[in-house]
């Protein structure tokens, strides 16, 4: 793992216009238990 | 099972993607991942997280190249979701509920995608420094 920690990096999560599957828009503070773990696809394969 | 792990350290996994969730549908349905997956058709997420395009020779970079001969070896065949963009950088970042990036790794090209063991030890380490 060879990035940065990111310990002055914020993100405002709900701030994020991220969607559902049907289109709708979605939280990520709805998911959340203790960490959230985000994985950006690259192209689908 | 590593999901087991994940959720036994309290971590939930969101996979994001650039695609219509209408291709995405059609991708769930062809994998079936235990995971959500929302969509960011815009990439704002993507710019927010500092995920850029890559250039020509990191997407074709002998890594690279070598991982897909592999792959195609192991008998993966790559499915038609229409035209995409093979230049998309991704990412793994581990976030608290504040918002807080404990770590990120941004792919430094298509080959670079840490291990499900690789995220757990450092999953352990920042949430550990943290706590201490």
């Amino acid at each position: 793992m060879q990035d940065s920690l990111g310990s002055t990096e914020k993100i405002a999560l709900d701030d994020l216009p991220l969607v559902d599957l049907q289109g709708n828009r979605a939280s990520l503070s709805n998911l959340f238990q203790e960490h959230l773990l985000i994985i950006f696809l690259r192209h689908l394969a | 099972m590593l999901r087991t792990e994940f959720e036994r350290r309290g971590i939930v996994i969101v996979v994001v993607s650039f695609a219509e969730p209408s291709k995405l549908v059609r991708y769930q349905e062809q994998h079936q991942w235990p995971f959500a997956i929302l969509a960011d058709p815009e990439r704002k997420a993507y710019h927010t997280f500092n995920l850029e395009r890559l250039s020509w020779l990191q997407v074709f970079s002998p890594a690279t190249l070598m991982r897909y001969f592999k792959l195609l070896r192991e008998g993966m065949r790559r499915k038609d979701y229409g035209k995409d963009d093979i230049y998309q950088s991704g990412g793994d970042f581990l976030l608290d509920r504040a918002g807080n990036i404990l770590f990120a790794h941004r792919n430094q090209d298509p080959s670079d995608r840490p291990s499900a063991v690789t995220l757990l030890k450092e999953i352990d380490r920042v949430t550990k420094r943290k706590d201490s």
